[in-house]
């Protein structure tokens, strides 16, 4: 069993705070004087500001506070060669590197160059993830933090608000799509939220820990001083188009003889409740589970191959010999996801009111390439997926096909729309606490 | 026809090395349109491509020797008619390359040449062994049309489940039935097996003595060299110094650039095999049995758990002091080595425990030349792997929008529209 020190873990680890902090804001940031930022980022240590594990939230708890450093930010902060060179190749590259970009798939309208910021033009060395209880305690959180970047020698490259939360009966967030989100969360060794089921090891999450290949060290950057319990961070801003992504299903139900909610669904693999797709479903049952695999659904007639959530994670369908093969290869490629919607929900889905909404997608994985980055490549842009021909993920992919399995015969959406696009994106480290402690002393 | 590896590697005049690079890196950046050489108009080509390997690589220990050029293939039916192809058709091409490397005379000369340097391969890998490359396009194009077809008729086609192929073969009457698969994909399994059968029996029918005093000698002598064998392994592996150091070769960027650009990608690997004739040996003892395992036992499209590699090969190089790897495969880098340490860990060791990057450099630590350790230590084995690998300068795919998986249910769409059973999983190949 595996012990963490929770008091060196920054808390977005363990948890996205959604049950008590209702607001959040994520600032992308310039280091334009080290010393400066140093002095601040020792000050916030100090006064015990930076959320860690052990800080457990009540029904009190005002404010939560993580932060995450780029590449070029470590750079800024004058660390040295050897110690730069010691962090993973994806990380010094950047999101916005040529051979990054053609891997995540963000080309043409979706290329770098076009994104609001965490391109060339408009670099970020700092992300501040600050959340809060309420409206009012948030805006007084936003000025002084404002206040203080300003002091630190930090300008806001560019700052995303999280939108009012929406919520089901069942306690999960909303996405604007109008689905549950959040169902499929890692179960993770040692963390204090593990509770049953398998768990993946904490190496997958947080480094200086056993990973999932019969339990080795994924390498550690600098030292295991300074490494350990830090993890990599990816963000990425999803700019949703709702009123496009409704309009199509409509469009193309009618001209399949079915209906928009059946497939969507099927594009997803869930129905709008979270609930899996399952074999012989026409409408949505309602009852929301994670424990499943896709063994009783090998041929994709509930839950198509091609659709979200099974590119996402294929479970124990696919990736080997048999299920506890398939299983053990697609735990090698978990991501912890942290992210909220940014933006409010657009009121009539079928029709744009022309504001910006969509996901600020976070992620934590101790390996960018082997975690985030093959799950991008490998499953949810695969034209190839499960052998596939020229499909793509059909909910945040760009254009291709998409085959709904079925008896006897499979259904086929020619030429689907892309709904999805990247606005700005970034890796980063979260640093552990002590690993921010010699930053600032350096 | 029969799938063979044709692997041309010459020594490169140390003077001509840039002007050589200078002179193949263009049509490699444009090989679509480049008004040097078609590769598509070989209709027996499925992949080829030119590199160069240094002399410094992958470490300085073998400066002496000149850089080398290789130029491989993987084609249709025989070597001898593909070179004398290209000799024919792209003249100028081929004898300005080969102008540059050493003992070139004249375009003459040039089919002997090339043929008296060509080191085929010591295991090769064929994921659909007998299927043409122009049977792949026919078997594409045949699927197209009919999943079209099924887009436009699908209301139709459901009201009568049972007919659904029928009437789709009646819409396609004119093609031809597909050319039956060789002998040894159906039937290679079982062979593979009865040697290996046979082999035991006799080994153990020897020691028992049932097959006679000579009989019993041998296998008595064959497990004393076993013995011997594992002895002076497992005391070569002690004492191997496995890289663990983190650094990464200066070549990384370049293998970066040429990779992930569109479906497939190809890998070309260059490492130094330990030095003394016990890792020669055992390096070529274990190629011999990946070529007959590929030859009999993988012949559809899955090498031990692999299912994204069209072609693969393993070369020896002249010099027997290095190992040469080359692999066409579907998806990322990251994706095919994963893939390797999920389901071939035991073969990959077995060949890169008997490499190095250089003096006390070596391939992971392994036990009992597969058993343990070796590609299964993640992050050590993907950094060997990236730091012997090089650049290609020319890269060519006949078909660099079809996977491995697509090319076999393309040939399960054409067989199944001829054949009267199992329409259910027919249906799903659609």
């Amino acid at each position: 069993m595996t012990t963490l020190n929770l008091q060196d873990v920054q808390g977005i680890v363990f948890s996205g705070y959604n049950k008590y902090m209702s607001c959040s804001s994520y600032y992308l940031l310039q280091i334009n004087d080290a010393n400066k930022t140093k002095a601040w980022l020792k000050n916030l240590l100090d006064q015990g500001q930076i959320t860690h594990g052990e800080d457990k939230a009540t029904d009190s708890t005002e404010n939560r506070l993580n932060l995450a450093i780029s590449y070029s930010g470590l750079e800024k902060l004058q660390l040295d060669e050897a110690s730069l060179n010691s962090f993973e190749r994806s990380y010094r590259e950047g999101m916005y590197s040529a051979h990054r970009s053609t891997l995540l798939g963000d080309q043409d309208g979706d290329a770098p160059e076009q994104w609001l910021w965490g391109n060339k033009a408009n670099s970020v060395d700092v992300l501040v993830l600050l959340f809060s209880k309420d409206a009012s305690i948030h805006a007084a959180s936003q000025k002084q933090h404002q206040a203080a970047f300003k002091k630190a020698g930090l300008s806001i490259v560019w700052h995303l608000d999280a939108g009012e939360k929406r919520q089901d009966a069942n306690g999960f967030a909303i996405e604007h799509f109008g689905f549950a989100d959040g169902i499929s969360d890692p179960v993770v060794e040692g963390f204090p939220t593990a509770s049953g089921g398998a768990a993946i090891a904490t190496g997958e999450f947080l480094l200086g820990y056993p990973n999932q290949y019969d339990g080795k060290l994924t390498q550690i950057p600098i030292s295991e001083q300074f490494g350990t319990n830090g993890t990599y961070l990816v963000l990425r801003q999803l700019k949703q188009d709702v009123a496009a992504f409704w309009t199509f299903m409509d469009e193309e139900a009618a001209r399949q003889g079915i209906t928009a909610d059946y497939l969507a669904a099927k594009m997803v693999g869930r129905w709008q409740s979270g609930a899996l797709v399952e074999p012989n479903q026409d409408t949505d049952p309602k009852t929301v589970s994670n424990d499943f695999d896709f063994s009783k659904d090998p041929d994709g007639k509930g839950c198509p191959f091609g659709a979200h959530i099974r590119r996402a994670n294929p479970r124990a369908v696919g990736l080997g010999i048999d299920a506890a093969e398939s299983l053990k290869v697609a735990n090698r490629h978990r991501l912890l996801r942290r992210g909220r919607s940014y933006g409010n929900a657009l009121e009539n889905p079928r029709s744009d009111d022309g504001q910006e909404r969509g996901l600020v997608f976070i992620c934590l994985n101790a390996n960018i390439e082997r975690q985030f980055e093959f799950v991008q490549h490998t499953w949810i842009n695969n034209v190839k997926f499960a052998g596939l021909y020229d499909e793509d993920d059909p909910l945040i992919g760009r254009v291709g096909n998409f085959t709904i399995q079925d008896e006897p015969l499979r259904r086929r959406v020619c030429d689907f729309q892309q709904f999805v696009s990247t606005r700005g994106g970034g890796y980063f480290f979260l640093p552990s606490l002590s690993a921010l402690g010699i930053l600032s002393n350096s | 026809m029969q799938q063979n590896p044709m692997t041309v590697i010459t020594a490169i005049k140390p003077d001509s090395l840039q002007a050589l690079t200078d002179y193949l890196k263009p049509i490699g950046k444009d090989i679509k349109k480049n008004d040097v050489i078609q590769f598509s108009n070989y209709q027996q080509l499925h992949y080829c491509s030119f590199f160069i390997i240094p002399s410094n690589h992958p470490s300085g220990n073998l400066s002496a020797t000149p850089a080398l050029l290789v130029f491989e293939a993987n084609i249709d039916g025989e070597v001898s008619t593909f070179i004398n192809d290209l000799i024919n058709d792209n003249s100028v091409f081929m004898n300005t390359v080969y102008g540059y490397c050493q003992d070139y005379q004249n375009n003459a000369q040039l089919g002997s040449y090339l043929r008296s340097h060509d080191y085929g391969a010591n295991a090769f890998y064929v994921a659909h062994p007998g299927q043409d490359r122009n049977v792949i396009y026919e078997q594409q194009q045949l699927r197209k049309d009919i999943e079209q077809y099924v887009d436009a008729n699908r209301s139709t086609l459901v009201e009568q489940p049972e007919k659904i192929r029928e009437t789709i073969a009646n819409h396609f009457y004119s093609t031809s039935k597909p050319k039956p698969q060789p002998f040894l994909n159906n039937n290679g399994d079982m062979i593979f097996k009865a040697i290996l059968a046979v082999l035991v029996l006799t080994l153990l029918g020897g020691l028992l003595g049932f097959l006679g005093v000579i009989t019993q000698i041998i296998a008595i002598a064959v497990l004393v060299l076993a013995a011997v064998y594992a002895i002076a392994l497992r005391s070569h592996e002690s004492s191997d110094k496995q890289d663990s150091r983190p650094w990464e070769s200066p070549n990384i960027s370049a293998v970066q650039d040429v990779e992930d650009r569109q479906l497939q990608n190809h890998l070309t690997s260059v490492i130094e095999i330990k030095p003394g004739c016990f890792r020669l040996l055992t390096l070529k003892v274990v190629l011999f049995g990946i070529n007959l395992v590929a030859k009999l036992v993988a012949t559809k499209g899955d090498l031990s758990g692999i299912v994204t590699i069209h072609f693969a090969r393993w070369v020896i190089l002249p010099d027997k002091k290095r190992l040469l790897f080359m692999s066409n495969y579907d998806g990322s880098w990251e994706n095919y080595l994963g893939e390797f340490i999920d389901h071939a860990s035991q073969g990959l060791t077995a060949v890169w425990t008997n490499t190095q990057l250089g003096k006390n450099r070596g391939f992971p630590d392994t036990k009992w030349l597969f058993l343990q350790g070796g590609s299964r230590d993640e992050q050590r084995f993907k950094a060997f792997t990236r730091n012997s690998q090089l650049a290609e300068l020319i890269w060519y795919s006949a078909y660099p929008d079809l996977s491995v998986k697509n090319i076999g249910n393309n040939r399960s769409i054409h067989e199944g529209l001829f054949s009267s059973s199992n329409l259910a999983a027919w249906l799903k190949c659609l």
